[in-house]
């Protein structure tokens, strides 16, 4: 049997009625990841219908800002905007497999809502987006995004309304369905088999990555941290290979020392959220803090991946945070001087290795992956940023 | 043998079915959870509840959900609710307590120091929903050290081999789920539920009581005719949470005489 932990993190913590669920799903990733029809199908919805491969771009004058050779992983190039359709395609595709007719899936900033609700509106399948009530207001346009493509979202109004607790009633709608219902998370997080699914699903950003770098040397690879998968899709590819250094870049919001923060791994303690043991923000009673804060929607998560979880802890990925006003730096600077107007959550990653200078690959390129397109951030960043 | 499997062993004697309650702590508040507490014990109630609330609880139906986040809003967490066991053990208080608690809220420094403070504090156990029979052998292991049951949930769809460990290493009593669902809502058909309980017994090596969804006398006693015993949750807390805003109500003692009544 394969062990459902990453370290002393993960497991599956989980009613028993979720149990049979867990291990059909396990069993069928299990078969099907060595199917060739499914690797086949799949291979092609990421080329012809998300846009893969995405391109590896030189980024000459953010390099010549950072002092070394830099390249953007181009997934804001996808269909819907982001890296979440790598993994709602793969899970969308296994649904259908174990003949789940229903689809309910989670979304904080909406992007993983609109890649699922995309997924689902192609395969022909009714889908649920649970969506925390002050996001709904946060993301106004991705919640009539996912609407046009027919799926429903219903605001979740419980505990701090954000992405906890939509994944909370997800949850609970899969236990109530759970027969003909299938959960697509949208992060490596959740009880196992999800943050090693999510991961192979994400893990074709590394291994594109890599083979787009040829003959360079990979010194460094950066990506923004909240549940963790864009980071683990592209870190993924590159664990066992000493030579590259591996960043993780958690949202600050206000300062990591304010309590206005989503540092989870490094200012968390160990618990147990949303059905896996990992680094969890919560206060001494075990009860997980309600003011998260960041400026990007997507990083505000006081859970992340157990896998994470584990690197931290055998210091494999090296984790630190980059404040909101650092990312906002970011996602200026890379508007400006690249003409990219990247996400905010991926504005992190930049924003960091801009004003951290200790920090840079010792030989060879440094990857940065471009999670996402910052379309859905305009409404939110013209109230910020004065022009 | 602890306290509650002495009561639950006292009843299989008598051919006596086991009635157990839960309550969220706090809810109304601390106070009617003590006056809860009390009048269980005098009346003849098997077993408490406590509910430790939690602010991300993915096993609890609607009602224990809110309840559980209006507790919270008053601040209650686990060390009043250790307090108040304390206070009532020292005043000599018999019925058998066990918390029912998302792992979380519980898990803090580890099983190891868990099972001592709720032993010092005289509970008898606990339920933890989102803790499965693969996750807690750390807990059992601490738990059996202190004479502290840990009762496991199984449900109409637990099949194989899981279901036969489930059912064997369960204490205490082995907590039926009797519905496809969260508490409270859609039935499973009554017909099969009565025949998996009947199942379970037969293999379970502790008495097998039914929960989830029993709204009143009825339904407890129809389930008696199959189980050991029932649970009554969300209809109770939302009883208290109409009924008992301040003090515990002479309604709300009939509704769980009511209960008594039917299961007896
Ligand atoms: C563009 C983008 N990047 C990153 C994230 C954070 O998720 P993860 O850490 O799982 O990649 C999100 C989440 O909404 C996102 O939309």
């Amino acid at each position: 049997m394969r062990s459902k932990y990453f370290g002393r993190f993960g497991g599956q913590f989980v009613p028993e009625i979720l149990m049979n669920a867990l291990a059909e799903l396990e069993a069928s990733y299990r078969q099907l990841r060595r199917d060739r029809r499914f690797r086949g199908e799949l291979e092609d919805l990421l080329k012809h219908y998300a846009g893969r491969p995405t391109p590896l771009f030189h980024a000459k004058n953010l390099s010549r800002a950072l002092g070394y050779r830099t390249f953007l992983k181009r997934e804001d190039l996808l269909h819907t905007g982001a890296h979440k359709i790598n993994n709602t395609l793969g899970q969308v595709l296994l649904a259908r497999h174990m003949n789940k007719r229903r689809i309910v899936a989670e979304t904080g900033a909406g992007q993983h809502g609109v890649a699922t609700a995309a997924a689902a509106a192609l395969m022909g399948m009714p889908c649920v987006v649970y969506m925390g009530k002050v996001d709904t207001e946060r993301q106004a346009l991705n919640v009539y995004r996912m609407k046009l493509m027919g799926a429903e979202v219903r605001p979740v109004t419980s505990g701090s309304q954000t992405l906890k607790d939509a994944i909370n009633e997800a949850i609970r709608d899969w236990i109530k369905n759970v027969r003909d219902t299938h959960y697509i998370l949208g992060s490596v997080v959740g009880p196992y088999p999800y943050p090693e699914m999510v991961r192979d699903f994400q893990s074709v950003i590394g291994r594109e990555t890599r083979r787009q770098l040829g003959r360079t040397p990979c010194g460094l690879v950066a990506a923004c941290v909240g549940g963790g998968s864009n980071a683990m899709g592209i870190f993924h590819e590159f664990i066992k290979r000493p030579g590259t250094k591996l960043l993780g870049v958690e949202a600050a919001g206000h300062g990591i020392s304010t309590g206005k923060h989503a540092a989870t791994l490094l200012k968390g303690t160990v618990g147990i959220l949303h059905g896996a043991k990992s680094y969890v923000l919560q206060d001494r009673w075990g009860q997980i803090k309600p003011d998260v804060h960041s400026v990007s929607a997507g990083l505000d998560y006081p859970g992340v991946g157990p896998e994470h979880a584990s690197l931290k802890d055998s210091r494999r990925v090296r984790y630190v945070a980059a404040t909101d006003k650092e990312a906002l730096h970011g996602f200026r600077y890379l508007s400006e001087h690249e003409g990219i107007i990247p996400a905010l959550e991926s504005s992190h990653a930049i924003g960091y290795l801009l004003t951290h200078s200790r920090i840079r690959p010792k030989r060879g390129a440094c990857v940065i992956c471009l999670s996402g397109r910052g379309d859905k951030d305009m409404e939110h960043a013209s109230r910020i940023i004065r022009l | 043998m602890n306290r509650l499997e002495q009561r639950l062993a006292e009843l299989k004697k008598k051919k006596q079915k086991a009635l157990a309650l839960f309550v969220t702590a706090g809810d109304p508040s601390l106070k009617v959870t003590e006056q809860v507490v009390r009048f269980c014990d005098r009346s003849g109630v098997d077993l408490i509840e406590i509910g430790v609330p939690f602010s991300d609880p993915i096993a609890d139906g609607p009602v224990i959900q809110a309840s559980a986040f209006r507790a919270l809003e008053k601040g209650v967490h686990l060390k009043q609710i250790l307090g108040l066991v304390r206070r009532l053990r020292g005043e000599g208080l018999q019925i058998p307590i066990v918390l029912m608690s998302s792992a979380n809220p519980l898990y803090g420094t580890g099983w190891v120091s868990v099972a001592r403070d709720l032993s010092e504090a005289g509970v008898d156990g606990v339920i933890i929903p989102d803790l499965p029979l693969e996750e807690s052998a750390e807990l059992r292991r601490a738990f059996e050290r202190r004479d502290l049951v840990n009762i496991m949930m199984t449900t109409p769809t637990t099949e194989g081999r899981r279901r036969r460990d489930i059912l064997r290493s369960s204490r205490g009593f082995v907590y039926f789920v009797a519905l496809i669902g969260l508490t409270g809502d859609r039935h499973e058909s009554a017909a099969i539920i009565s025949r998996r309980i009947r199942e379970a017994r037969l293999t379970a090596t502790s008495p097998v009581l039914a929960g989830f969804g029993i709204s009143g006398p009825a339904d407890a006693r129809a389930m008696c005719s199959a189980a050991d015993g029932v649970i009554v949750g969300s209809a109770l807390v939302q009883h208290l949470h109409q009924h008992s805003p301040r003090n515990l109500s002479d309604r709300s003692r009939k509704f769980i005489l009511s209960l008594l009544k039917a299961v007896k």
